[in-house]
């Protein structure tokens, strides 16, 4: 994931302000990064994982797909013992995710970590 | 003048012959190398991590991926209005991003059908603590500590700012049916649910993905704002989107 906070929002860029009661549907490889107002917040995300989903996910894009469908195999088989599917925030090591944590998350983090960027999420 | 004739047709014959057998072999050569640049990018990468560390160290970079003077270019999510059950939204779901207004009551659904059934679950949340900036796409405005194993109960009646509950995954399909008014055949996979009790408004999620999932998000209390990019889009500007079991 290269770019920056700043220059992302000059290509096609969507945003959803989501109020009590809002349903927000999207499909499958669509990116998003989410802001959260002061308080008690709670939100259920809710997946549909069956083959109607895979299709459209592979209609957005053949090759992520693929790829994600190799990588969640390796760690599935070799290394996620909870049970859970998708992210979650765990105590085990799974590999593709912490490659991912430590040259792309944390180099982003520590890159971007005084960048002001809320303003742009227009939180009501 | 006849013999040049002669000759230059001979040259234009043996060029013709030359060309008939290098042609398959460029062809050759060019399959060749896209195969191996799908086995390296499509599979060796997909199955061997050490690889792909090599390649996300290669090809990331924190450059502009458009001139600083172009405007950003920012749209709203279409609105959709008098839809009110989970049956009602088929016609919508597809390629883009929908929100569904005035849904339902969820607020009420939570407090009184779907706590009541898992104020007891255990799950795992995380210890925050908050930067001095509010954060961007590519950065949380919070930092992760240690995790903590809380009961559903525990974290509403805490109301802890320093403990965040993101990717959630303990409410069961007969509370998602409750929470999106779905029939009993419809069929949900696992939820990604959010609780928090921020003390001032943060980026909490940084841009990520949900490879082959598509994703309905409820908001029963507060408020939250969504940034979202199609990978096709991200591609073509160089921002080289990646697939990951974890959606990054």
């Amino acid at each position: 994931m290269s770019g920056n906070p700043e220059s992302i929002l000059k290509i096609p860029t969507k945003i959803a302000t989501m109020y009590p009661g809002n349903l927000l549907y999207f499909p499958p490889l669509y990116y998003h990064a989410v802001a959260t107002n002061s308080g008690k917040n709670v939100m259920f995300a809710i997946r549909t994982f069956d083959r109607e989903s895979f299709i459209r996910s592979i209609k957005i894009s053949p090759r992520l797909t693929f790829n994600w469908m190799l990588r969640y195999i390796y760690t599935q088989v070799f290394y996620n013992k909870s049970g859970k599917q998708g992210f979650h925030e765990n105590k085990e090591r799974f590999p593709f995710k912490a490659v991912i944590f430590e040259e792309v998350v944390k180099r982003q983090f520590d890159t971007f970590a005084n960048y002001d960027g809320l303003d742009a999420f227009a939180l009501p | 003048m006849a013999m040049k004739e002669e000759i230059q047709a001979g040259d234009v014959q043996k060029l013709s012959l030359d060309a008939v057998e290098t042609v398959p072999k460029v062809v050759k050569k060019a399959a060749l190398v896209f195969f191996v640049y799908i086995l390296f990018c499509d599979v060796i990468m997909c199955v061997w991590p050490g690889i792909f560390r090599l390649y996300l160290r290669y090809y990331l970079s924190f450059e502009p991926v458009m001139p600083s003077d172009v405007p950003n270019d920012i749209t709203p999510v279409t609105d959709v209005y008098g839809v009110h059950d989970y049956a009602g939204t088929s016609e919508y779901l597809g390629s883009e991003v929908i929100i569904f207004r005035n849904f339902t009551d969820c607020k009420s659904t939570f407090d009184n059908v779907v706590f009541p059934r898992s104020k007891d679950q255990v799950d795992t949340y995380t210890h925050i603590g908050y930067l001095d900036k509010p954060g961007n796409a590519y950065r949380p405005g919070v930092t992760k500590g240690d995790f903590v194993d809380r009961t559903l109960a525990e974290v509403i009646k805490r109301k802890d700012p320093n403990e965040f509950a993101s990717f959630l995954q303990f409410f069961s399909d007969i509370d998602f049916k409750d929470l999106l008014k779905a029939k009993a055949d419809d069929q949900f996979a696992f939820d990604h649910s959010f609780i928090s009790f921020f003390k001032k408004p943060i980026v909490s999620t940084g841009i990520h993905a949900a490879p082959a999932a598509q994703t309905l998000s409820l908001q029963c209390y507060g408020t939250k704002s969504w940034l979202f990019w199609k990978s096709s889009d991200l591609s073509r500007h160089k921002i080289h989107p990646v697939a990951s079991p974890q959606g990054q």
